[in-house]
């Protein structure tokens, strides 16, 4: 891979922004749903992690995943995915990206929490999920997303 | 790569060997299709082809999971999908569908159907074959018309369960393919029923090309009439074949979704060659075009033989490209709809065209070997006294 090419006219570029696509960690998770050993699962608190020592490597649930948010690991010869820093969020640490990013950019919480800062930053502002003819009730929030986000 | 695509698309996770999986399981359930053409819906003219199909339905299906084996990134856990198959994934349930058709449907039928014929020729053979034989009959040498009939019985009850059991294989694959909303290409209630027509088609177009293929190398005349029922019956299946994926591509231009754009670009750009060209015009249009020409005009025989073993082969190709297109054409765009990436076929490796070589070169072999020991035009018919092309056992192949 090398990389995206350079746009030959900067001209026509209306605008351009950077949009981080992680794991939506869907309610409804294609991933969770196709894979055939149930190596992806949802744990009780709603994240959907992996177990790499039970993927078999068959990649369905990275053809399932409409967001492209799963790969296939090439050294381990499984997929993978984002797991929430589940070995964070379960000792009550911040997910390691919403805690290192320096805008502050990122909220991490619990959607069940109704007085948390999540919930807060959900009811104060407008946000929208990616695809969500899908059906797939991600719970991934974006706020100000621009239209041309797919 | 062009426009913009997910970080994970850059490479394509699956490839030629996914191809290869619908392509050969749709083969095993075409040829058992063709060979229940006889039994249930009594199309005698197709009797010189009974076993053939069958064994030749076996042949691929027995290396019908390598593709996929060799394709996992951990083929030793593939087992788990037996052990703990997660009930809601589509994909968990291949291995039970399979063990299935292969236990229950594949391998009983053909016992049965040889079963007479394998205690003859047991006794008629001496050391190791002998040995081979009485273990294939499981040691059983009965052979009382009562025994013979029972046997032609239980074929027929088998094949009777078999058809749907053909139907559920590879309509199965097709919904492997169909129910990933994610990827608009293939996201279709139509695909498994067009896997299952295609399936039909290439079955038939395979079985047929083989028995030209065997007469030759024996120094014998195919039959014609059954030449000329299985041309009529891969017409038909073509034709239907063929409207369902027409139906299909004009609901996706009517309906014009979201995905009708970067798809469109898809078929006149990236994939004309595999779709337009080799699956729509010689896979489908000139084979159907041809057979229905042998239909209406009144056709010399050596050259209807030359036209059938010329549709035969575009027919093969143009469902192979139908598999290809729909397999690596899906993983062409991008999920965004923004952007396409590109398939480099590799010849080394698990997963390179060498391998996809050898393993549509296996099924070959291994119906050579079966053919040798399971004769199905009439070579061990010959010791038992019956005609070329006849059943082995009984005037009546498998019949109640």
């Amino acid at each position: 891979m090398h990389g995206f090419p350079a746009v030959e006219d900067p001209d026509t570029v209306e605008k351009s922004f950077f949009v981080p696509k992680m794991c939506a960690h869907c309610e409804r998770s294609p991933c969770e749903q196709v894979c055939p050993v149930g190596a992806t699962f949802r744990s009780p608190d709603g994240a959907v992690i992996i177990d790499e020592s039970y993927c078999i490597g068959c990649a369905y649930c990275i053809q399932a995943c409409p967001y492209g948010c799963r790969y296939f690991n090439e050294e381990t010869k499984t997929a993978g995915k984002c797991t929430l820093c589940y070995h964070r969020i379960t000792r009550g640490l911040k997910p390691a990206c919403a805690e290192v990013c320096p805008t502050g950019a990122r909220v991490f919480g619990d959607l069940k929490d109704r007085e948390g800062k999540l919930a807060e930053f959900i009811a104060q502002h407008n946000v929208q999920v990616l695809k969500p003819g899908m059906g797939t009730f991600p719970k991934l929030y974006y706020h100000a997303l621009d239209k041309e986000v797919h | 790569m062009e426009g913009y695509i997910y970080p994970n698309e850059h490479r394509l996770v699956w490839s030629v060997l996914i191809t290869l999986y619908p392509y050969i399981t749709g083969l095993v359930a075409g040829a058992f299709i063709l060979a229940s053409g006889l039994t249930v819906f009594k199309v005698t003219a197709l009797r010189p082809t009974y076993r053939l199909a069958l064994l030749t339905s076996l042949a691929f299906l027995l290396v019908a999971t390598l593709p996929l084996l060799a394709h996992l990134g951990h083929p030793e856990r593939s087992f788990q999908m037996f052990l703990t198959p997660h009930s809601t994934s589509a994909m968990a349930l291949f291995g039970f569908v399979y063990a299935w058709y292969l236990m229950v449907v594949l391998c009983l039928e053909i016992w049965f159907e040889y079963r007479a014929d394998m205690v003859k020729m047991g006794q008629q053979s001496k050391g190791i074959m002998r040995l081979v034989y009485r273990a294939l009959t499981m040691f059983d040498e009965t052979l009382t018309p009562g025994s013979v009939k029972l046997d032609h019985k239980i074929a027929y009850i088998i094949t009777v369960i078999g058809i749907p059991s053909a139907f559920l294989l590879h309509g199965y694959v097709g919904f492997i393919f169909g129910s990933i909303k994610a990827n608009p290409y293939w996201d279709s209630v139509l695909m498994p029923v067009v896997f299952l027509f295609s399936a039909i088609v290439s079955g038939i177009a395979l079985v047929m090309v083989l028995y030209m293929l065997t007469s030759k190398l024996r120094w014998t005349q195919p039959d014609m009439a059954c030449l000329d029922a299985m041309a009529r019956a891969l017409l038909l299946a073509l034709i239907v074949d063929f409207g369902l994926e027409g139906l299909d591509v004009v609901h996706r231009i009517y309906v014009a979704e979201e995905s009708i754009d970067i798809l469109s670009l898809m078929v006149t750009g990236k994939l004309f060659l595999t779709l337009v060209i080799c699956q729509v015009l010689l896979g489908g249009l000139v084979p159907m075009l041809t057979l229905a020409s042998t239909v209406m005009f009144s056709i010399p025989d050596r050259v209807r033989k030359v036209m059938y073993a010329v549709t035969g082969l575009l027919v093969l190709q143009g469902i192979f490209f139908m598999r290809w297109n729909v397999v690596i054409g899906g993983q062409l765009f991008s999920k965004s709809l923004l952007g396409f990436t590109t398939y480099k076929l590799e010849m080394a490796g698990r997963e390179g065209g060498w391998m996809a070589v050898f393993l549509m070169c296996l099924p070959f072999g291994i119906l050579l070997v079966l053919t040798k020991l399971l004769p199905p035009w009439g070579g061990a018919a010959d010791v038992a006294g019956h005609g070329e092309g006849a059943p082995l056992s009984d005037g009546e192949p498998s019949l109640a």
